[in-house]
Formats: C-alpha cells, sequence, structure tokens
C-alpha cells in the first residue's frame, strides 16, 4: 500500500529536494504504486516549466568545442535490449580462420545499421567499442558485422602506426572542424561503394572525409586523401576502415578556399601523386 | 504522458529542422553532427538553468559539460514515450546542478539569503525570445497562484537547489512542514500550467 507519507514526498522528489536515501526509497515506493508514480510523473514535467522560465545563457565559445573534443572519448551505452546479453564472440573464429589462410576477400561493403536504423545492441556494442578501441573488441566487432574476413586489414585509421595521443588529436580536430562556426559539408556517393561526407572549415584551414559502408581493402592497397588546387595535389594522408560501418579521416596539412577534397586508392604506404582515379572529389565551395 | 507545447509543435511540423527526440537518436548512433546541432538548441537554456542554481559562471560550464556528455552517454535510453527531449534534458541538468551545489562547498557558502532576494527578480530579466516570454508569464502567473509560503518553499527548492532540510532551516519550520507546502504547491502549479498525463 501506498502510504501517506510517500505521497509527501512528491513535490520534494520532482525538485530535487530529497536526500539520495530519500529519493531511491521514493522510487521504490513509486514502482509499487502506479498512482503515486502518475502524480510524481507531472510534478516533474511541472518541473521542467519552472526550468524552462530560468534566462538562457549564452556559453563561451571554449564550452562546445571542449565538448566535442571528448565526445570520441566518451563511450556511449547500449540501448536498453535484451538481446545485448546475446551479443558473443562469433566473431572471433572465423576472422582468425580467414586469417590463416591468408584469404584476400574483398567483402561488399555493407551499409549496415548506424546510419539509418534505430540502434541495435550490436552496433551500439560495435560503437561502444569503438570509442573504446580495445584492439580485441574491434577486431570482433569488425567480424560481427562481416565487414570482411582476413587480409590483415584489420585495423583503422587509429590503429595502425597511431599512438593513443595522436588518436586523440585525431578526435579532437574532428571535434573542432564539426564545433567551428562557418563548418560546411556536402554528402556524396562514393564510387566502388558507400557514402562520405566531407567536412570542412575554412577558418581552421581544416577538412575531414566521414565515410560510411566504404568497402575494405586488401592489405596491400590504402585510401588516400588528397588536397586538390587544379594542377596542384598535395597528399593529406591515408587511412583504412576499420571494422565499424563508420571511418573518418581528418586530413593532413592545410586546406586552402576552393581546394576540392579528394579521395583515391593507393598501394599500402600511400603514393605522393595520386596513381588511380578518384572514388570520391568534393569541391570545398558550394 | 505530457509533451511540452513547444516541442509537439516543433515535432509535427516537417519543415521545421529535425525535432529534438529525432537528433536524439542520430546521437544514438554516435552522430556527432546531430550532437552539434542539439548543442547549439539547448546548451543557452541548460546553462541559463545550471547558473540560476550555480550562480558562478565557470563552475555552471563545469556542470553543463557534464550534462552534455551524459546526454551522449545516454542518448539510446532516451524514450520518447516517456516524455520530451527538452525535459529530459533539463531534468537532468536540474539533477546535476543540484549535486553541485550539495557537493561544493561554494554551495553551502552561499548567501542563504540570494535565494530569497532574487525571487521576485526571477521574472524581470530581459526575455530573449517570444517563446521564454510566454514561459515566464506562464510560470509567473501559475506562482501566482502558490501562497506566499509555497512559493517560498518551491523556489528555494528548484531555483536554490536546497534540500528540504534546508529550506526548513531556513524558513524556521519542520521538514513535514516543508514537504507539505512543496507538494502542495507543485500540485497547484501542476494545475495552473494544465501539465496532465
Amino acid at each position: 500500500m501506498t502510504k501517506d507519507v510517500d505521497y509527501l514526498s512528491s513535490g520534494a522528489y520532482a525538485l530535487n529536494a530529497l536526500t539520495p536515501d530519500e529519493a531511491r526509497a521514493f522510487e521504490q515506493a513509486m514502482r509499487e504504486s502506479p498512482d503515486l508514480a502518475t502524480e510524481s510523473d507531472d510534478l516533474l514535467e511541472t518541473a521542467v516549466l519552472l526550468a524552462l522560465a530560468a534566462t538562457p545563457v549564452e556559453p563561451s565559445a571554449g564550452l562546445k568545442s571542449s565538448i566535442m573534443a571528448k565526445l570520441a572519448e566518451t563511450a556511449q551505452d547500449a540501448p536498453l535490449t535484451p538481446s545485448l546479453h546475446s551479443m558473443p564472440n562469433v566473431a572471433a573464429v572465423p576472422l582468425a580462420e580467414g586469417l590463416q589462410a591468408g584469404q584476400l576477400e574483398t567483402a561488399p561493403a555493407s551499409p549496415d545499421a548506424a546510419q539509418a536504423e534505430p540502434l541495435t545492441a550490436a552496433t551500439a556494442k560495435a560503437h561502444s567499442r569503438w570509442f573504446s578501441r580495445p584492439v580485441g573488441a574491434l577486431v570482433a566487432a569488425a567480424a560481427a558485422v562481416a565487414l570482411f574476413v582476413g587480409g590483415g586489414v584489420v585495423g583503422s585509421a587509429f590503429m595502425q602506426n597511431t599512438s593513443s595521443t595522436s588518436q586523440q588529436a585525431a578526435a579532437s580536430s574532428l571535434a573542432e572542424i564539426y564545433a567551428a562556426s562557418d563548418v560546411e559539408s556536402t554528402h556524396s556517393t562514393v564510387n566502388g561503394g558507400g557514402e562520405a561526407t566531407v567536412l570542412w572549415s575554412s577558418k581552421l584551414g581544416k577538412s575531414a572525409v566521414v565515410a560510411t559502408g566504404l568497402p575494405s581493402l586488401p592489405s596491400n592497397k590504402t585510401y588516400e586523401a588528397w588536397y586538390i588546387n587544379g594542377s596542384n595535389v598535395s597528399p593529406a594522408g591515408t587511412f583504412t576502415p576499420g571494422g565499424d560501418t563508420t571511418t573518418w579521416h581528418v586530413l593532413t596539412g592545410t586546406m586552402t578556399a576552393g581546394d576540392t577534397v579528394g579521395v583515391t586508392v593507393e598501394p599500402a604506404g600511400g603514393s605522393q601523386k595520386p596513381t588511380t582515379n578518384p572514388i570520391l572529389a568534393v569541391p570545398s565551395v558550394i | 504522458m505530457l509533451k511540452l507545447v513547444t516541442h509537439q509543435s516543433e515535432r509535427d511540423d516537417p519543415l521545421q529542422e529535425s525535432s529534438l527526440d529525432s537528433l536524439l537518436q542520430r546521437i544514438a548512433t554516435s552522430d556527432q553532427r546531430a550532437f552539434s546541432e542539439l548543442y547549439d538548441r539547448v546548451a543557452p537554456r541548460v546553462l541559463g538553468l545550471i547558473k540560476r542554481l550555480l550562480v558562478d559562471h565557470a563552475q555552471s560550464e563545469e556542470v553543463a559539460q557534464e550534462v552534455f556528455l551524459e546526454i551522449w552517454k545516454t542518448a539510446a535510453k532516451f524514450d520518447t514515450n516517456k516524455g520530451a527531449a527538452m525535459s529530459w534534458i533539463l531534468t537532468m541538468s536540474h539533477r546535476r546542478a543540484v549535486d553541485r551545489v550539495r557537493a561544493s562547498q561554494s554551495g553551502h557558502d552561499r548567501d542563504i539569503k540570494i535565494g530569497i532576494r532574487d525571487l521576485p527578480q526571477e521574472y524581470d530579466h530581459v526575455a530573449e525570445s517570444v517563446e521564454i516570454r510566454i514561459e515566464h508569464e506562464r510560470v509567473k502567473k501559475a506562482m501566482g497562484q502558490l501562497t506566499e509560503l509555497q512559493r517560498q518553499a518551491v523556489s528555494l527548492a528548484y531555483y536554490g537547489g536546497y534540500s528540504h532540510s534546508e529550506v526548513a532551516e531556513m524558513l524556521h519550520v519542520p521538514i513535514g512542514t516543508v514537504k507539505t507546502r512543496l507538494r502542495d504547491g507543485m500540485i497547484r502549479l501542476r494545475d495552473e500550467m494544465g501539465v496532465t498525463s
């Protein structure tokens, strides 16, 4: 039975005026009484109206970039679904076999869940792994979504020859571009499979490619980004898709106004000049 | 369950920018772009509420940062059936602000009278948009229907971040009396502002 004393606390609960112990007891009482829960929900909503009446305050310019810079390092929770527990280590076995057999299999790009669908437990897990980036977990996640097996290209742009400091620096750069006041972006399809968004800030002179469903490559190939300005073509760093469906690369070097951002497939290690036709070419002027 | 009117209309209008709800869904898939947009739209309100409790700007930004990282972290758990995104975010913001008030010495150092003195001024600030002015008016009107004692208790608890025992101490009344005033006051506000399940 719901006691009067529980009802007595509903206002204080909505206003966060209870002690933590009292709040826990109240939440327990709510679980046992739908009426109390209804009253409490209503009063919480009423408190939100009090929040809306507080005068908005403009944050300092640095707050947003400071937050954005921390996103890539902040693991996201999986949604509350029962299937979470059935996410096994299935992947490890076929992956290991693939590696042993030395298969060079370029699986078709799998424009998988992460973008359009509501988050599934699997992608959520993949995401949290992505962001915490333990090597084994990333490998498992990669195979779990069946992007590719073998070839040894199990790395991502972050994992190959990059220290965690430079990973963080890259994540910060990406966040900085997203947070820039003049950020622009263009979405396009990639020749050969996948989609890519190129975003850039002229103020920062920086740009990044964020791609989904990019086909994985055999170990002797790599993706390479370029700044193209007329006949002037500058290499802007190599990257390989990780096991996740999303790959991003912050271009090295400085973007100048009017540059086209291009991506080609090059021999592993990258080239000084493009040796193949671009699979993506996005002018930085709309 | 109640949805706030402002966000209801936003969600229903396809010509409007993405609803906060749909932004949260995208954020749950690690979409930083969606997060950036959500930040731009709600940050002044989040910070405004936190600063109302903490007063200090730098500390308020620290707490706002915690709130936004929590949004990023827990977006997948946001349940649209349980209310509007803005409610979720502001409820979280208030909790975090209260936690900070209780945890930090500055909370205890605050002039205990600030809460009371600020009350009548709360509604006199320059509103930045019609929408906010309307919210102010609604809340001001509804608050006007409370007894003076209820209004004090509700404002001290919500905007001051004081616990019921602190409010009791400030007003020299027993805790049970404060709880009663808070509940009666909130129920009156609920009825005045038309919040119903």
